[in-house]
């Protein structure tokens, strides 16, 4: 029994001594030694630990080296000096970018917003490499704030020279390249200039963001929706605006512009708006926009019909048909890395979930083929908006049938939108819906019941007086009107919203079946209860495993991490699927996924930039995008791949057509962004 | 004997126990912030969100108050109901797996154990096969051949020899194929039709007298079982080999060659049983780690089994599941472990249990 004692005490002791490692806990902990029975005697730590470790006023940042200038660092307000923010802007080269991480096949990007959508602007004012620039810029600098520029001042930038770090989160090899590349060429500019470049693991890479301690580092985006606003907004009042410690004053500016493009729905007005920001985001450049990788999609050559429409989460397959020499032509099996996480359409908001979704859910309006602005009706027959752009009418089409067995109704339209509204969370696409119904800045319900104190807190929300929750509630339920007679719903918004069709056209404007819904443990839509459903957790939610929806396919079963099958739906109301079963495996490990696509077991697969080149001798024809017809022209044979060649280069097109098995889709650009953004502030 | 294991068996709750404080511990040296990160699958679009999430999962709380949590769940106030709690045989929901912790076990370790029977002979036979040969004849061809034959197995990486295995009977030749079965074979699984019985996919296919399904599921399991094995050979056969030649010297099998015994009797029921003891302790080792799990080659071939599940958990920083399969895993390994020691005794009478 001693040995016993002498295990349990090891144990208890170690355990202890790690918990008082914890950040959270100040005081040393006091441990209780059992007298007998072990299985008890939790660690006794002093009463109330704070929530966060206090800031030690005297810490220094570690990523900024000494914290002044004295050519060992660089103080907390280097970034907030224009002339330095330029210098890194020319230090920049976004071309070696292109050739070397996507091996030509990106654009630079100049603006924040993407091809197609207003504000885009190929001759808008951009930065290049320009090594000469930059060292004016950093000669005009005056960092320490003498009034003396740093090409004429001994204790400034030019003489003492700085060092700070450039982070990326590790694994992501392209960030890793960019602070590569300002490493070398700032050093080029001037010897003085020291960047050490950092990988930091993913969650601490994101705590020191949140903390506002990196002093530059890489955002990256991938749109919500296809709008200049979804690009625009995080970048300066958004996410990555608050992670820059941008100034108020410049905030404010920005502000009045994002107002301003957002409530006009001509494109050419908001075009206009948006070129001014451009010009301001050029003149302050808070950030450097890098590149917009360009698509390059395998699929097997017996596959037709795929619409590439890069808003897609994946792969769309009503349309995807197999020919009959396919290995297996009745069922469509895809590779994939990862894995869903929740089939409730107001909650998704990852792509392989949203994968899932968009094959079986369907919304209001959908994208018209691959475009990614113009929309068609889906579950809307008609669709009109009032004169001054905040009524919008739907006509819901009849003789629509869920795949358990209900029928569309308007009613079903406005159950699913109030809800996805009411139950909300800020882990939850709910704030796009929720901007346009409640206003610009109200990105969430709880700011209606108590301006956000209780955000993704439902305990606090519930605590809320019941008639203010019940308002609440009714307000909204409001802005929704239903015309039997003419199957329509009108829904009323805070204000005119230009964006407001590629809002409801993604996953979280699908429709759900309300009697269902009820039936599976859902909010019953009463008023009374919907707090009880409030920023509710996966782990809760009974609708993350089933679905029930009204596309051409419905969900046979998902056996979580390693399989999602959904079969055809024999009773859509449109044109029917043309396989019967699609196979989404979950297969993190690349060398499978290419033996799958080589074995044809895998029509499509998931192939990551590095790997390409293992997987385009494989190539058979390529279709490449056509930038004036916004698609792919006709396939064509590819008779030789040179893999160390760039770009389409790699592909040399001629007409005897080839044996090898695959078909690739090449060149139209897509959807994530990535920016360098500056550290105003270093905290 | 019966005393000793009972003594072995009440240590159980005791190890689990530290397991937990310890790997729970090891875990609170993140900040809240940082375990929050789990609960994001992107950069979250907003601030507020990382609040959020740190209130509903309470990981700023005091340890000893997660870890009660953990142990005992949350009672709700207003009806009573009480969720979550390890010794109510909640282990909690796995964010990274979407699905609650104790299913994963569930459904996955019937598919390891599987895997690891199906392993254990043709890892044990051959391995002790080439090893007695490579004694037997020592210094001779086979030797040499034998022992060539091992190290270049052991000295591949796992992952290495998996994907050329993959590439060369899958992609080439398509033999064998990675995962647990065809579609068509779980179509039939997944039907009111076929009974699960032990949920070892082979036993039950014979039962159900599906043998189209037995032999697919083999095809699927040849190339992990073959990794597996020939990674391991070269221990084996090395212990066994140099074990051999040491029994080989025994003056008892001078005694039984000089009786007249042929040289087969003399190899296999003398030399042998007595050589094999260093084996049966390797052998209960390489079982306790084929049923903890081999992370590498379910990646590779794709096979469901609890290794993976544990390695996405812990690559996710997902708390609650990488604790629940850490005590799962630490339960099997003690049993595994006893039942090697008990075995040990069975074995070999000289030995005896303390």
């Amino acid at each position: 029994m001693r040995k016993l004692y002498l295990l349990v005490a090891v144990v208890l002791v170690a355990g202890m001594a790690l918990a008082a490692c914890q950040p959270a806990v100040e005081a040393p902990v006091a441990t209780e030694a059992p007298a007998e029975a072990p299985a008890e005697a939790p660690a006794e730590t002093p009463a109330e630990a704070p929530a966060e470790a206090p800031a030690e006023p005297a810490a220094l940042n570690p990523y900024i080296g000494s914290n002044k200038l004295d050519g060992n660092g660089v103080p907390p307000t280097f970034f907030a000096d224009p002339h330095v923010r330029k210098g890194f802007a020319y230090a920049f080269d976004a071309q070696t970018v292109i050739d070397e991480v996507y091996m030509g096949e990106a654009i630079p990007s100049y603006v924040l917003s993407l091809v197609g959508m207003p504000g885009y602007d190929p001759d808008a004012p951009h930065y290049e490499m320009d090594l000469e620039k930059a060292a004016e810029e950093f000669q005009l600098a005056d960092v320490d704030g003498d009034g003396v520029p740093a090409g004429e001042d001994p204790d400034d930038i030019w003489e003492m020279g700085f060092r700070l770090q450039m982070l990326y989160n590790t694994g992501n090899t392209t960030r890793q390249i960019y602070a590569e590349i300002l490493q070398a060429n700032l050093a080029e500019v001037n010897e003085k200039f020291v960047i050490e470049v950092l990988g930091l693991p993913w969650p601490a890479y994101l705590t020191a963001q949140r903390a506002h301690k990196i002093p530059i580092m890489t955002g990256g985006w991938l749109e919500d929706i296809h709008d200049a606003h979804n690009w625009y907004q995080p970048y300066t009042t958004g996410t990555y605006g608050a992670r820059q410690n941008m100034p108020q004053d410049l905030k404010d500016q920005f502000k009045a512009l994002l107002d301003e493009g957002v409530s006009l729905v001509d494109p050419a007005a908001r075009h206009e708006v948006y070129q001014r920001f451009n010009q301001l985001y050029y003149d302050e450049v808070p950030g450097v926009p890098v590149a917009l990788a360009t698509s390059h999609g395998y699929e097997q050559k017996w596959t037709t019909g795929r619409i590439m429409n890069p808003i897609f989460s994946s792969i769309y397959y009503r349309t995807i048909g197999k020919t009959a020499d396919a290995k297996d032509p009745t069922t469509i099996t895809t590779a994939n890395i990862g894995d869903a996480l929740t089939l409730d359409p107001a909650a998704c908001y990852d792509t392989a979930s949203g994968e899932v979704l968009q094959n079986i859910y369907e919304t209001l309006v959908f994208y018209d083929g691959e475009k990614t602005d113009e929309f068609v009706p889906q579950l809307a027959e008609e669709y009109s908006v009032s004169e001054d752009g905040t009524e919008w009418t739907f006509k819901i089409r009849e003789g629509v049938k869920f795949h358990q067995g209900g029928d569309l109704t308007p009613s079903d339209v406005v159950y699913s939108f109030v809800r996805g509204l009411l139950q909300g969370g800020y882990s939850t696409p709910q704030w796009m819906i929720s901007e346009p119904f409640f206003g610009v800045g109200k990105d969430d319900i709880s700011m209606l019941v108590d301006d956000g104190a209780s955000a993704d807190d439902r305990e606090a929300l519930m605590a809320n007086d019941p008639a203010l929750l019940k308002q609440v509630c009714e307000d909204v339920k409001s802005k929704f009107t239903i015309d039997e007679a003419n199957n329509t719903v009108t829904m009323k918004l805070a204000q005119s919203w230009g964006p407001f069709l590629p809002t409801i056209a993604n996953n979280w404007g699908s429709i759900m079946d309300k009697e269902w819904v009820i039936e599976n443990g859902g909010w019953d839509d009463s008023c009374d209860t919907w707090q009880n459903f409030y920023s509710m957790p996966d782990s809760e939610n009974p609708f993350t495993p089933i679905t029930n929806g009204t596309g051409a396919f419905q969900l046979d079963h998902w056996t979580p991490g390693q399989e999602i099958v959904m079969t055809k739906f024999a009773d859509y109301w449109g044109d029917p699927a043309k396989v019967d079963r699609v196979v989404l495996k979950v297969i993190p490990e690349f060398g499978t996924r290419f033996a799958m696509l080589q074995a044809g077991d895998a029509d499509f697969a998931a192939v990551p930039a590095e790997q390409r080149a293992q997987v385009d001798p494989l190539v058979s024809e390529i279709k490449v995008y056509n930038a004036e017809t916004n698609t792919y022209d006709d396939p064509k044979p590819v008779c030789k791949i040179d893999t160390g060649k760039l770009g389409i280069d790699r592909f040399e097109i001629c007409d005897t057509p080839n044996d090898r098995p695959l078909r690739l889709l090449f060149g139209r650009p897509g959807l994530t962004q990535d920016v360098i953004i500056f550290n105003f502030l270093i905290e | 004997m019966t005393n000793y294991i009972i003594r072995r068996l009440l240590l159980v709750p005791v190890i689990l126990f530290g397991v937990s404080v310890i790997i729970m511990g090891m875990l609170q040296l993140l900040g809240p912030i940082e375990r929050s990160a789990l609960y994001v699958k992107d950069f979250p679009k907003n601030d507020r969100q990382v609040d959020g999430i740190i209130k509903k999962y309470a990981l700023d709380r005091p340890f000893h108050e997660q870890y009660w949590r953990w142990l005992t769940g949350v009672k709700d106030p207003v009806t009573g109901h009480r969720e979550g709690g390890v010794l109510y045989g909640d282990f909690g929901y796995s964010r990274s797996a979407s699905q609650p912790v104790i299913d994963i076990i569930r459904t996955r370790f019937p598919n390891t154990v599987e895997l690891a029977l199906w392993t254990v002979v043709p890892m044990l036979s051959i391995g002790i096969w080439l090893g007695i040969k490579a004694a037997v004849y020592q210094n001779t061809w086979v030797d040499q051949l034998a022992r060539m034959f091992s190290i270049v197995g052991t000295s591949f990486p796992t992952f290495v020899f998996g994907l050329l295995v993959l590439i060369l009977f899958y992609a080439k030749l398509g033999w064998f194929m990675p995962g647990k079965m065809s579609d068509w074979a779980n179509q039939v699984v997944r039907s009111p039709q076929f009974v699960n019985y032990t949920k070892l996919l082979t036993i039950d296919s014979l039962l159900n007298g599906r043998f189209d399904i037995f032999w697919d599921a083999l095809r699927h399991m040849i190339l992990p079982i073959l990794t597996l094995s020939y990674i391991n050979w070269a221990t084996y056969v090395r212990v066994m080999r140099s074990s051999m030649l040491e029994t080989l010297r025994m003056d008892y099998v001078t005694t039984a060659r000089a009786k007249g015994l042929t040289e087969g009797v003399v190899i296999n029921q003398h030399a042998r049983p007595n050589a094999m003891l260093p084996i049966v302790t390797m052998a209960g080792m390489s079982v306790v780690g084929l049923l903890g799990g081999v992370i590498i080659t379910e990646t590779v071939f794709n096979y469901p089994g609890i290794g993976k599940a544990t390695a996405d958990a812990a690559a996710n920083l997902d708390v609650v599941t990488t604790i629940g399969m850490a005590i799962f895993s630490g339960f099997i390994l003690i049993i595994s472990n006893l039942i090697v020691d008990v075995m040990y005794a069975v074995i070999d009478p000289r030995v005896r249990l303390s």
